[in-house]
Parts: C-alpha cells; sequence; structure tokens
C-alpha cells in the first residue's frame, strides 16, 4: 500500500515552513541558472564518462574550461602541437599491407641472359639458363671463338639451340678442337 | 570453389626491397562485367573500376603483412625465388619491378671438373643438366673475369685452384695469369664429396 510516511511529511514542512514567520526558506536551489563562478575556480576530477581520469579542469573568467590532463588512461598524453592534440591515423596513412596485379604495376618489356658455351671433346655442349617461357623467348646467337688453325667449317662454326625452358645446347659438327659459342637470350613480356 | 594457381612476391612499401615468395591455388575473381548505375541501368565495369576490383581480390588472397606490398607475379612465369634479386621502385606512378643488378655463374662438368659455361643473369641459376653444377662467382676474385674463365677445378694440398685452359685464342694469357693466382673462395660444398675427392690431387 502507498502513502505518505508521517515523517516524511514532517520533515518537508520543517525544511519549507518556519512557524511563526512569512519568511519561505528554500535550502536547495535547483534552478543553477544566473550565478558566476569566480575565475580559476579548480574543479579535481576523478571520474570521467565512468573512467578515472588523472586531470585537472579549471574555469576562467572567460567561461572557457581549461583541462590540465597529466594522464589519458593511465598514458602521459604527447606536448599539443601548434596548440593541437597530436593525432595518428596509424595504419590508414601507412599505405601497405595490399597487393597489386599485373595491369597495375609495370615491368621492363625484356629480361636478358647472356652466356658462353665451351664445346670441348665432344660434338655438343649444354648449358643451364634460368628458366624462360620458350614461346616468347629469343636466342640470338653471338658468334663462336675456335682453337683450331683449320678452315674447316666444321670445327670452325658451332651453333646453338634452346633446348628447353631451362636449357640452351651449343652444337659444332666434330668432336676435335674446342670452341666457344656465345648467346644472348631474351624474354619479352 | 573454383581455384587458380598464382605467384606472389612481397617488398618492402619504404624501400622496395625484396621480402618473401609463395605460390599456391586461390579463389578464382569472381569480377562482374557489369554493374548496376544508380538510374538503373546495367553499364560495363570501366577498366579502372576493374583493376581496383582485381587488386582488392589479390590483396585478399595473397594477404600481406603491414609494410608489405604485394604484386602478383604470376604473368611472368618465372618459378618461386626468382624474383629475390629484384625491387620495387615505388617512386613511379605505377610502381615499377626492377631486375636487379646482373650475376655472374659458371658452370662445371662433375666429371672432369671442367668448366662448361660462363653466365651472366640478374636471377638465380639453378642447375639443370645432370652431371653439371652452377657456381655463383659473384663479389669473388673471379667474377672480373666472367666470359673468360675456362679450365677446371684442382684440389691440390687441401686448397681448391684453378687451372686456366691454356689457349690464348679462348683464355688470353693476362687472363690465364689472373685466374691461376685468383684466390678461389668459391663455396665448394655445392659440389658432392664424392666429386671433390676425385679431383684431391
Amino acid at each position: 500500500m502507498r502513502g505518505f510516511s508521517p515523517f516524511q511529511v514532517a520533515h518537508a514542512v520543517w525544511n519549507l515552513i518556519a512557524i511563526g514567520s512569512r519568511t519561505v526558506t528554500v535550502t536547495t536551489n535547483n534552478d543553477k541558472t544566473g550565478y558566476s563562478l569566480a575565475a580559476d575556480q579548480a574543479v579535481n576530477t576523478t571520474k570521467w564518462a565512468g573512467t578515472t581520469v588523472d586531470a585537472q579542469i579549471l574555469v576562467d573568467g572567460k567561461q572557457a574550461i581549461a583541462g590540465d590532463t597529466r594522464g589519458w588512461r593511465g598514458v602521459v598524453p604527447n606536448a599539443l602541437i601548434a596548440g593541437r592534440v597530436d593525432a595518428h591515423a596509424q595504419v590508414v596513412g601507412d599505405k601497405t599491407g595490399y597487393s597489386l596485379t599485373a595491369g597495375s604495376y609495370a615491368i621492363r618489356a625484356s629480361s636478358t641472359q647472356r652466356s658462353t658455351i665451351l664445346v670441348s671433346g665432344a660434338a655438343s655442349a649444354t648449358a643451364a639458363i634460368s628458366s624462360v617461357t620458350t614461346t616468347r623467348a629469343v636466342l640470338q646467337f653471338l658468334g663462336c671463338t675456335s682453337t683450331t688453325a683449320s678452315v674447316a667449317n666444321d670445327r670452325m662454326h658451332s651453333r646453338v639451340d634452346l633446348t628447353n625452358a631451362t636449357t640452351v645446347t651449343a652444337t659444332k659438327g666434330t668432336t676435335n678442337d674446342d670452341s666457344t659459342a656465345g648467346f644472348d637470350l631474351a624474354e619479352f613480356f | 570453389m573454383s581455384m587458380i594457381e598464382r605467384h606472389f612476391a612481397f617488398f618492402a612499401a619504404g624501400t622496395g626491397e625484396y621480402l618473401r615468395e609463395w605460390a599456391g591455388p586461390v579463389p578464382v575473381p569472381d569480377i562482374p562485367h557489369t554493374t548496376r548505375r544508380w538510374w538503373g541501368g546495367r553499364m560495363a565495369f570501366s577498366e579502372a573500376e576493374r583493376q581496383a576490383a582485381l587488386n582488392a581480390w589479390a590483396t585478399r588472397v595473397s594477404q600481406p603483412q603491414p609494410g608489405e606490398v604485394g604484386l602478383d607475379v604470376t604473368p611472368i612465369g618465372w618459378p618461386v625465388g626468382d624474383l629475390c634479386y629484384c625491387r620495387v621502385d615505388f617512386s613511379h606512378p605505377r610502381p615499377l619491378l626492377q631486375w636487379g643488378p646482373p650475376r655472374h655463374y659458371i658452370e662445371v662438368r662433375l666429371g672432369t671438373m671442367q668448366i662448361v659455361a660462363n653466365t651472366e643473369t640478374h636471377r638465380p641459376l639453378r642447375a639443370a643438366v645432370p652431371g653439371q653444377v652452377v657456381i655463383d662467382i659473384t663479389g669473388t676474385a673471379l667474377a672480373r673475369y666472367h666470359g673468360r674463365i675456362w679450365g677446371r677445378f684442382a684440389c691440390c694440398d687441401g686448397r681448391w685452384a684453378l687451372e686456366p685452359l691454356h689457349d690464348v685464342a679462348l683464355v688470353p694469357r693476362e687472363t690465364q695469369r689472373a685466374i691461376a693466382d685468383a684466390r678461389i673462395d668459391l663455396d665448394v660444398a655445392q659440389m658432392p664429396v664424392s666429386e671433390r675427392a676425385r679431383v684431391a690431387v
């Protein structure tokens, strides 16, 4: 059952009416308007939005609030930069951690490797190359050097072939004498 | 879900230095050819929109780490690891993949320890011929004679030496002396132990 407690009623009367006088005394002012604060009135804030803040807020004569903050979330903040709080965007400003597909980056038009093969004591010799896609690779013969004084073509001359994606073979017509064959191998993109 | 094989290489965003590579199956990019516009009609994707969608897909499937920039290098067609000497120049309007400086290799036939090839490339060179090994001489005393290094390796008194081919047509006399005197600081550990024993004098 709801009702007035006799003690509450008595208390209200005691607060509001001074018996035997015309004066009404209001002990609590709920309006909170029409008043001024003295300059440099310090308010020691111990709680801010539920978080303990090590700060002191000053209200100056210009009705501005100045915060002397000694710690935010337990960390001393950096000094102000040009009167402003230093704020970092972190990852947003880094521009990393992304990948690009072929159309978004550039590469050289071709990749070149150069080699010389020695054909010695055999009719041919094979050398390794960095792997290429044979359909877009071009092998260019750069000539040969022979140790023989003979003018026989099979001793003097040699040829080179792109055997597969990883080897090139130099061949001459005889097993006699030594010769070297040079080549350029370009892969186009 | 359809999968596709892709090859990604990662470079440092600040310096463009090579970091790592991997290749493997990833989900096929699902990039529509048309997009709905605000007036209700369908229009084809612009090239820029399509490229942006492909880049978003590449980022999603390659998972670059913070500080990395990944490139889908599948169209280049090189094996994984072959971009290790490359770098990316980010000062260009489009990042430019640079090959890097040339490296020098010699190839040795193990049966005779004779040099069969001098090769210059900006990529790793792997052995591809049975019975032959490839030695990287970049930065060694031999590198400056690259292209004229012919002869055979021999081990004397526990020290490797290169006996130059005594043929002035292939190796000039000055080069022969220089090669013979050059201190061989090659990584001979690349050669099988049995072969090293065979050529020991």
